[in-house]
């Protein structure tokens, strides 16, 4: 075998008492793995992100399970991605909403008391999830087992047949919702392992696109952040990005000449709800005086006229998920009015529940 | 209790439950056709030819493009124009599906034949996914249709039973190809080879017989097979696509498997009552389950059988079977 390592490496490692060689490297790697969510951002160059790294480890776990199978007990299995189905839906249904008929809660972190579903601690679906594959594995085997090679496989592979199609399927069960059919079951609890890993624990939402880290002072200067909500912020950062991007320059355009229309359905929502729990908490005082222009909805339109130095038309078109198409059209009219030597900029804007706010640009 | 399900079935509904015994039958035509080539491809390398399916529906494909792009058939063409077509497409797919399922085995199989098991039977299911990704880059993922060439219009209209021209075309198509298969295995000296090498390869080769060849030559029978289904399924759903080969190859499988694998008449049998089990239950209204659990009928039977008759309904009983 090629040596990986210089024979002097190899020479000290081999040196080292046999507890250490046995259990250091182990332990260093796993604690490395534990921490990998911390320093994945600072690492050099393209490394998997932390949801990739889960999927990894998911499938290295398979592939032992298989190995076991497969390669310990010979045993030809063309189904077990089948055990790992009862797993995924074994922590569907102690975890989710998905049983609102009750509701029963043990050690769930980050979910609302009031929530309905079964919503148990996410090391006791490990241990249920355990003993229910353990169970459909026995149950399976009982007869299967007796056959060997190739009928083994051919069975497994009926089985791998059966459970997804009884998976689709056993949404009514006699009038009993079990698996949500093809729908599937969503959204399971997060693993609650605190806030910081996952701050969306307990929204009923299934997935997010979230803008992190996101600093309009980097992108567009002069601008204070706290002044403007942020669908503000992002149509700046967006706009001065297209701006850019088409090679003009506002400092020596003729301004009178440059109009914005700028569509976004609602606008403020998040400084809404940060004012108004502030009211609530600590009184009208503390109740911040920019409240209400940082949450009118053409505020983002104004401000981009004021950045980009556009004295034309400040227009905003607020017509739901169609208010950017609106606003291109808008623009495009414009432009077609004002003749050709107009520069128009449409903007889209979309902003969803505070929370998990998203943007959209297109100029 | 089957007995008086079916007819208790049959009273509801005289018509469509002869109606939909043809169509079960038809159905059972095209998989009996793919279940003999995993039957022969297992009667004589003990190898699940996982590919097989994939040959079948890249012959779909070969054929759709034979029939629209090469000979431009359209529905105006007179039956004679159209026979010639279909006759000539039929030719092209047989011998593609030969040639391909030959080539399979002497690129991927043969170097495996001494190997464990598990490794040629990985290797079928790795050029299964090569097969399907090959169709996949030259016809891309939409269906590939063909005009309705035979026509949907009845044979015969009895009692408000009806049997369509282009499901008689199936059945017309298979059952010689069914007596040629059988003659050709019971009656040649190629035949006697092919049952000589399945019974003992090493034995076959010490009297003469060139073993390579003779595994070949069942290739290319397995491969002609399916070529023929290829365009007998497309002439019938008049649709094709890359990846018809799994599910297709999946029921195929089961009935030969069904049937008991290896065996010739069995692989037929098994495909036929595949064919009616899935037709009863998705024509019929009776105490049917009705077309969700299809599949898990079919494949709830092969357990069955397996557990309880692992050679299969046909099979002898051998000492490794089960």
């Amino acid at each position: 075998m090629d040596r990986v390592v210089p024979a002097g490496v190899g020479r000290a490692w081999g040196d080292l008492p046999e507890p250490v060689r046995r259990y250091a490297l182990p332990a260093l790697l796993i604690v490395l793995a534990f921490l990998y969510p911390k320093y994945v951002g600072s690492l050099p160059g393209a490394f998997p992100s932390v949801q990739t790294s889960v999927i990894m480890i998911v499938f290295t776990m398979m592939a032992i399970g298989l190995n076991i199978v497969v390669g310990y007990a010979g045993l030809l299995d063309l189904g077990y991605v089948a055990f790992y189905a009862v797993g995924a839906y074994t922590a569907a249904w102690f975890a989710s909403l998905q049983f609102e008929q009750t509701s029963f809660h043990f050690g769930s972190v980050g979910v609302s008391p009031e929530a309905p579903g079964i919503h148990l601690s996410i090391w006791i679906v490990l241990a249920i999830a355990g003993l229910l594959t353990a169970t459909a594995g026995i149950l399976i085997g009982l007869p299967t087992l007796r056959l060997r090679g190739d009928y083994l496989a051919i069975v497994t592979l009926g089985f791998g047949e059966i459970i997804p199609q009884f998976v689709r399927n056993a949404d009514n069960l006699g009038g009993f919702d079990l698996t949500h059919g093809t729908f599937g079951i969503s959204p399971i609890d997060s693993p609650g392992f605190g806030s910081t890993l996952n701050d969306l624990v307990g929204l009923p939402v299934s997935f997010a696109c979230r803008v992190r880290g996101f600093d309009v002072r980097s992108r567009v200067p002069g601008v204070r952040p706290w002044w403007h909500d942020r669908f503000t912020q992002f149509a700046l950062a967006a706009a001065h990005e297209a701006v850019t991007d088409a090679g003009l320059d506002p400092t020596t355009w003729d301004g009178v000449r440059v109009a914005v229309v700028l569509g976004s359905a609602a606008g403020g929502v998040g400084t809404y709800e940060r004012q108004h729990r502030k009211l609530l908490d600590t009184g009208a005082r503390s109740v911040s005086a920019l409240t209400l222009p940082a949450c009118l909805p053409n505020m983002a339109a104004g401000q981009l006229a004021i950045t980009l130095r556009a004295q034309g038309p400040v227009l905003h078109t607020a017509t739901a998920c169609a208010s950017g198409a609106t606003a291109i059209a808008l623009a495009a009219l414009a432009i077609d009015d004002l003749g050709e030597n107009t520069s128009g900029t449409g903007l889209a804007v979309g902003t969803r529940s505070s929370p998990a706010p998203e943007v959209r640009a297109a100029t | 209790m089957l007995v008086i399900w079916s007819i208790v079935n049959f009273i509801q509904g005289p018509a469509s439950f002869i109606d939909v015994l043809l169509i079960g039958l038809t159905n059972g035509a095209v998989y009996g056709l793919i279940a003999l080539g995993y039957t022969l491809v297992y009667g004589i390398l003990q190898l699940i030819n996982f590919a097989h399916a994939d040959v079948f529906a890249l012959s779909g494909l070969v054929s759709s493009t034979m029939l629209t792009s090469v000979l431009g058939l359209t529905v105006a063409d007179s039956t004679i124009v159209t026979l010639a077509g279909v006759g000539v497409t039929l030719l092209v797919a047989v011998a593609f599906g030969a040639a391909l399922n030959t080539s399979i085995e002497l690129v991927a199989y043969r170097r495996l034949r001494h190997a464990p098991r598990l490794a040629p039977l990985i290797t079928a299911v790795g050029m299964s996914f090569i097969l399907q990704n090959v169709g996949l880059y030259f016809w891309g993922v939409d269906y590939e249709s063909i005009p309705n060439l035979i026509p949907q219009t009845d044979v015969f209209s009895i009692g408000g039973v009806d049997y369509q021209w282009n499901k008689l075309t199936v059945i017309l198509i298979t059952i010689p190809l069914l007596l040629f298969l059988t003659w050709l295995v019971n009656s040649t000296r190629q035949g006697k080879a092919m049952r000589a090498t399945s019974q003992d390869p090493e034995a076959a080769a010490m009297m003469g017989i060139n073993v390579n060849r003779t595994i070949s030559f069942t290739f290319a029978l397995a491969g002609g097979l399916a070529g023929a289904a290829g365009v007998l399924y497309l002439l019938n759903f008049t649709v094709v696509r890359y990846d018809q080969g799994f599910q297709l190859g999946l029921i195929a499988f089961t009935a030969a498997v069904i049937g008991g694998i290896g065996n010739l008449a069995g692989a037929v049998l098994g495909a036929v009552i595949i064919g009616m089990i899935e037709a009863f239950n998705e024509g019929l209204t009776w105490m049917t389950p009705g077309s969700d659990w299809t599949r898990s009928m079919v494949f709830g039977l092969l357990i069955a059988i397996l557990v309880f008759r692992p050679e299969g309904l046909l099979g002898e009983r051998t000492p490794e079977g089960a």
